[in-house]
This record gives C-alpha cells, structure tokens and sequence, in this order.
C-alpha cells in the first residue's frame, strides 16, 4: 500500500492506516470506547451505591463518620494536579522531550503520592476496625450490618480505583522513561494521548468518589 | 479530524486557568461540606463534582477538539450510564414507597 505525501518523516504509521491522521483517530477512538466500558463499570457501582445511600441514610451517614475525609480531600488535589501535569505533557512539542519526560514523571509520582496517602489511610481504617470481616469492630456502629454494607462499597470502589491507579502510574512511568529516551522524537505521541485520557479518566472517577463516600457524612 | 482544528496558541495557560478553577471547585466542594447542609450539601457536592469532571473532559481530555465519531464514543458510554442509572432508579424509588 502506498501511503499518502503528507506523512511527516519518521512517523510511524501501521501498515492498516492509510496515514497518521487516521491512525491517531482510531487509537483515540478505541481508548474512548474502553473507557466508555469503565464508565458502566464504576457507574454499576455507583448506583448501587447511591440506591443504599437513599434506602439506608441514616446508617451509612454515621457509617461515612468514621472515614478519613481530609485524606480523601488532599487526594482529591493530588490527582487533579497530576490531570493538570499530563494535559501539559499531551500538548509539549513532540520534539521536547525532556520537558515531556519531566511532566510524565511528575504525574506518576503524584500518582504515587495518591497510593502512599491511601495505604496511610488504610492502614488507620484497619486500626480503627472498620475493615469489614477482616478488622471489624461492630460495636461501634447503631446499625452495624448496614455499616458494613457501606464500608464493602468503600474498599470495592476505592480499592478498584486505586487498582487504576496503579496501571496509570505503570504505563505512565514507561511513557516517562521513554520519552526520556526520545523514543518519540520522529514519531506521533498517540500513546501518550491515549493513556493521558485514561489517567483523566482515573481522576473522574475520583472527583464522585469524594463526595459520595466521603463527603456524605456530617464533619 | 482533530488534527486540523484550531489548537489553542497557548495550551499551557488553558491547562493553568482549568487547574486553578478546578482547585477552587475543590475548595467549594469542602466548604459545602463544612456547612453542613444535610441532603441539599450532597446534591451541590456531587453537582461541583459533575462540573470538575466536565471541565476535566471538555479541557484536558481535548473533547472539545475531538472529531464527532469521538464525540459520539463520549455520549455513549454516557448514554448507557443514564440507561443503567434510570433503570435501577425506577425500580428501587417504586418499589419501596
């Protein structure tokens, strides 16, 4: 197949594309439609959540007392900071690559500082025994049973999201190290788009977790 | 295709002015909560939440340049999200009144 003039020299286009443009369109378009999945994933959760929340008010408003909700807050702020750092390496001339590799590293290390104030956070759920079977004290609950349903939705939604989160900072962290490389010097950073908008995609999901898991409870 | 929209002369500033607005979204996000307003404070959280994660999409995730096959890839994931939530909504808001 012959590929079309406007090709840019170096770049590296897939034998099925005709040329660049549309190779970006489809790694963009298939990104979008996996994290369209994702969204029914965490939504599925969500609801349910939010269908308990409704049903069992009082309960799981007590039950969300007992969370961390500065951690979660300052989390809230670290991934959006990381979100702001991986826009920018998205819109860097693909020439620069140090300044690429630089905002790449500095999202996966925000990213890291989002995993270590979690683990921080677990650590003192686990000591304050709202760990569901494994570190549970029911007696501090009026309605433990319905407590507990609230804290299996936090460590569900949250530990899958910071399962997320980790996947983001590894791909994130390969980008890092190959940017600084210059790996991408001649060529498109589609994949550096594409796991750009599944890192956003980890901070949206983010920004409904805060509210509804930790925000819904009196201060 | 995305490639041959207009991009912003100033990207950097974008990003900086939606980072900043997205901070003091943040802020109004704990501020609701520190007023402890009951069920109305949880609707106004989860609305500045819903905004954060407009602005995240509109601005960072470059919708607003996507072409319209990637637009229609957004509103579906959306749509089946409305479709699952106006689903399980109408059957548990019936069924236990």
């Amino acid at each position: 197949m012959t590929r079309a003039p406007e090709i840019p020299a170096g770049a590296r286009v897939a034998h099925q594309f005709n040329d660049s443009a549309q190779q970006k369109h489809a790694v963009l378009l298939g990104m979008w439609t996996f994290l369209a999945t994702e969204v029914v994933l965490f939504g599925g959760l969500i609801a349910s959540f939010v269908i308990c929340r409704v049903m069992y008010g009082r309960a799981f408003s007590q039950a969300g007392s007992h969370l961390y909700a500065w951690i979660g807050i300052t989390n809230t702020a670290v991934l959006l900071t990381s979100s702001a750092f991986v826009a920018l390496a998205v819109e860097t001339d693909p020439g620069r690559n140090r300044r690429r590799s630089l905002l790449l590293s500095a999202t996966a290390l925000l990213g890291l500082c989002f995993l270590g104030l979690k683990g921080v956070e677990y650590g003192l759920d686990v000591h304050e025994g709202i760990l569901p079977r494994i570190a549970w004290r029911p007696e501090q609950f009026a309605d433990a049973s319905r407590a507990e349903l609230f804290m299996l939705f936090y460590w569900l939604m949250t530990g899958l999201h910071a399962l997320h989160v980790s996947a983001g900072i590894a791909v994130i962290g390969v980008l890092a190290w190959r940017s600084r490389r210059a790996e991408y010097a001649h060529g498109h950073h589609n994949t550096i788009e594409a796991a750009g908008l599944y890192w956003h995609f980890v901070d949206i999901v983010w920004l409904f977790l805060l509210p509804l898991l930790y925000l819904g409870s009196p201060p | 295709m995305s490639d041959t929209r207009t991009r912003s002369h100033h990207p950097g500033r974008t990003i900086a002015i939606i980072a900043a607005m997205l901070m003091v979204l943040l802020g109004l996000t704990v501020l609701v909560w520190r007023l402890n307003l009951g069920l109305p404070g949880e609707i106004i959280s989860l609305t500045i939440g819903a905004t954060k994660a407009i602005l995240v999409a509109w601005y960072f995730m470059n919708v607003r340049r996507a072409p319209a096959t990637i637009r229609l890839a957004v509103l579906a994931g959306y749509f089946w999200l409305a479709l699952l939530l106006l689903g399980t909504a109408s059957d548990y808001l019936t069924r236990y009144r």
